[in-house]
């Protein structure tokens, strides 16, 4: 099944406001402010009234949306949402770009040479400076069309190793009352465990973490995730706090571009240490795990592969190596048996009964396990001609 | 769908695993020494399985190769007749399934343990004129003799055909170093298991000493994991992988992925079983591999029970296409040859 030809549809996609607001907060020093080192002011406090920066306007503008479409000469097409904004020519010029740099590679190649096709992009992201973005949205849509051809979700194309994988929630609060609170919702609400995001520095945690566990028992999986917010001999000091508390895994205690101490807190500590999120966030994985790996510069390692197929070669390679491998795609965490847990995110709940189940599956989260319905039953195909006459444009 | 039964032809090796649908999955050529484990070892963690939990099935196997102690080429030939198994499901074939890389792949030709330098001559310009992009010989006659061969070879053949020697472990460290420069020398493209597949700190040491690269790890057991520690140790330069020596379908690719990350070749070894099938469905999905090994022209064998069977034609092996690995059987010469249905 080769691809083609390329579409980008143009629509318009009903009206927006644009009002902002800075939810974000601020950054602030890490308490108590020794190490100079500044965080997210979000972790470890509420944001006050004078800190609001709100600009509000009533305009209803229209928004527009970019389909993509690569035609193949078989009975199925790759589409994917393409862009989103207020502004038509943006969408209409970035369209015309992805068919003057990117859809010369794709056409003629058969749409199930994913391998090829990422290989092409990936070499691509450095002489056209794309960034990973394009490498994960064709990557998926391949991967997508795969599913609806065969009429089986992805994870089972990949060869499933489980069907179900028991699940964490986040927990969020301004102070630590609110925090432990959370944690106990989660909890009541059937999750294995919870992870903080709070940026209180060794001893604010360490005293988190107390709390934590002396409110969800001693069975209740905890997971510090600190986003880069202590030096080395913090993360010692709080890393040794944390095992006396049995927590699963410290996160991205250091910056990811501290290799050699990761390497030194991972030979220090007997707490795993999970590393990777930011520097895989921006991309080159797995060729930028390769070196953790080989120098045991992280104990986990975050899930940030690029597509579908990236993903898959970054969990493999930390099997290799015994190591685990967390977070990423759905479909990967159900394919690969390096992945401990699911980290929930907000929304994913119970099936609902009135859910549209295809081959493709829909992930939901029940009694604390992640698991994909799925039946043989592809989804209705897009009506490319109505889609056509309701376009723009077409570029 | 589920695996309803794993059953054996002998003499000749077809192992069928059957399901409740109307496809089974297939390998042709199981050696008859590990036929017994197959049915007493792996049958039981695979009947009642959905074959499309290929992943969870090979990590079973892993498990079971410690515990049951079976032979390591057990696992590879179960994986391949499951990846068999999910291409017929899916109608896809095998390297698609994988992610396909390339349909068409180059050829090298391996050649013998000849006797004289002028053999040796002989049979790599042979392979030139036959259309193949590199020759690679498998000599074991010693230092002094194999400094000759490389030196008369590149200069028979010329600048720009690739060359590889395969010393299959014959040399000790202070021999494969004063052979890898004369290979060096002579522009070879790989210099092949110097040493045993075991010693990592010898590989680490030539694979420092020498520009050219060391290529290893045909023989060695342990698939994914102990690869991951001879390439973070930096003691091999390139990879060898082969079903079913190393494991399955699913090793290779594993193989391939974890070498890649580290910016290694996984070079996959020879025909391999199946006559060439299952690895030009591997090399057909994979970037870091130069070429496919073979050993003369022609058909890769496998008939009269394989009636399409792969051709190396100027220089190069197709990929086959067509659900799972493409093999279509003569299923009358399959009854003629079968003695004994083992289940």
């Amino acid at each position: 099944m080769r691809i083609k030809e390329a579409k980008i549809y143009i629509h318009e996609s009903g009206v927006s406001k644009r009002n902002y607001r800075n939810t974000r907060h601020t950054m602030e020093k890490v308490p108590p402010g020794l190490n100079g080192m500044f965080t997210h002011a979000g972790g470890l406090r509420a944001q006050r009234p004078d800190e609001v920066i709100e600009f509000v306007d009533d305009t209803e503008y229209t928004t527009y949306r970019s389909t993509l479409r690569l035609i193949t000469d078989g009975p199925l097409d790759a589409y994917a949402e393409f862009g989103s904004g207020f502004h038509r020519d943006d969408l209409e010029f970035g369209a015309k770009q992805f068919m003057g740099d990117i859809a010369p590679m794709l056409i003629d190649v058969d749409a199930f040479d994913r391998e090829l096709i990422w290989q092409k992009l990936w070499y691509t992201q450095r002489f056209f400076y794309t960034g990973r973005g394009i490498v994960d949205k064709i990557d998926n849509m391949l991967w997508d069309l795969a599913s609806r051809h065969a009429r089986q979700p992805i994870y089972k194309l990949l060869g499933a190793c489980r069907d179900q994988v028991p699940a964490y929630r986040n927990i969020g609060g301004s102070n630590i009352d609110e925090l432990v609170e959370s944690g106990v919702k989660v909890k009541e609400d059937g999750f294995k465990g919870c992870k903080d995001h709070s940026y209180r520095g060794v001893k604010g945690n360490t005293e988190l973490f107390t709390e934590l566990r002396a409110a969800l028992g001693d069975d209740f999986l905890l997971m510090h995730d600190a986003v880069e917010q202590y030096t080395y001999l913090e993360a010692v000091k709080v890393g040794r706090a944390l095992e006396k508390l049995n927590v699963r895994w410290i996160e991205e205690p250091l910056q990811d571009y501290d290799l050699m101490g990761l390497k030194k807190l991972c030979a220090t500590l007997d707490l795993p240490v999970l590393a990777l999120e930011w520097i895989g966030a921006i991309g080159g994985q797995p060729f930028n795990t390769s070196p953790f790996l080989a120098l045991q510069a992280t104990d986990i390692a975050r899930q940030r592969g690029i597509g579908i197929t990236g993903q898959i070669k970054q969990a493999q390679l930390c099997e290799s190596f015994g190591v685990q491998c967390h977070g990423g795609h759905h479909h990967v965490i159900l394919a690969v048996g390096n992945d401990p847990l699911y980290e929930s995110a907000a929304g994913l709940g119970p099936l609902p009964e009135d859910a549209e189940i295809t081959c493709l599956g829909t992930s939901y989260v029940e009694d604390g396990y992640l698991r994909i319905a799925y039946n043989d039953q592809a989804p209705p195909e897009p009506d490319w001609d109505e889609r056509g006459r309701s376009a723009l444009a077409i570029i | 769908m589920k695996i309803t039964d794993v059953v054996l032809h002998q003499p000749i090796g077809l192992l069928r695993i059957q399901t409740d649908g109307d496809v089974e999955g297939l390998c042709l050529g199981v050696d008859g020494q590990v036929a017994s484990h197959i049915i007493n070892g792996c049958k039981p963690d695979l009947v009642g399985q959905d074959p499309m939990d290929r992943e969870r099935m090979w990590q079973s196997l892993v498990r079971a190769d410690r515990f049951k102690y079976l032979p390591h080429t057990v696992r590879g030939y179960v994986d391949v007749a499951l990846w068999d198994l999910v291409g017929k499901i899916t109608g896809i074939s095998v390297f698609r399934m994988l992610g396909g890389y390339r349909d068409r792949i180059p050829c090298y030709k391996s050649g013998g343990n000849l006797e004289t330098v002028e053999e040796y001559v002989a049979d790599a310009l042979k392979a030139k004129e036959e259309g193949f992009f590199g020759y690679k010989d498998h000599c074991y006659r010693g230092v002094e003799t194999m400094k000759q061969v490389a030196a008369a070879v590149r200069e028979a053949v010329g600048p720009d055909f690739l060359l590889m020697h395969d010393a299959v472990q014959n040399y000790d460290y202070v021999d494969a170093i004063r052979v890898g420069r004369a290979l060096q020398e002579a522009d070879y493209y790989w210099f092949e298991e110097p040493l045993r597949d075991y010693d990592i700190m010898g590989l680490k040491q030539l694979s420092d000493a020498l520009d050219m690269p060391i290529a290893a790890s045909e023989y060695l057991p342990g698939t994914i994991y102990s690869t991951s520690q001879l390439i973070a140790q930096q003691a091999v330069d390139i990879v060898r992988a082969s079903v079913p020596w190393r494991g399955g379908i699913t090793d290779m690719i594993k193989i391939a992925r974890l070498a890649e990350a580290f910016g290694v070749n996984c070079e996959i070894t020879s025909v391999g079983v199946m006559n060439g099938f299952v690895h030009a469905h591997v090399i057909g999905a994979i970037r870091n591999c130069t070429f496919f090994e073979g050993w003369s022209l022609g058909s890769l064998g496998g008939e009269p029970y394989i009636t399409n069977p792969r051709l190396i034609e100027e220089g190069h092996v197709n990929v086959p296409d067509g659900p799972g690995l493409g093999v279509e059987y003569d299923w009358g010469a399959v009854d003629n040859a079968t003695a004994e249905v083992v289940s």
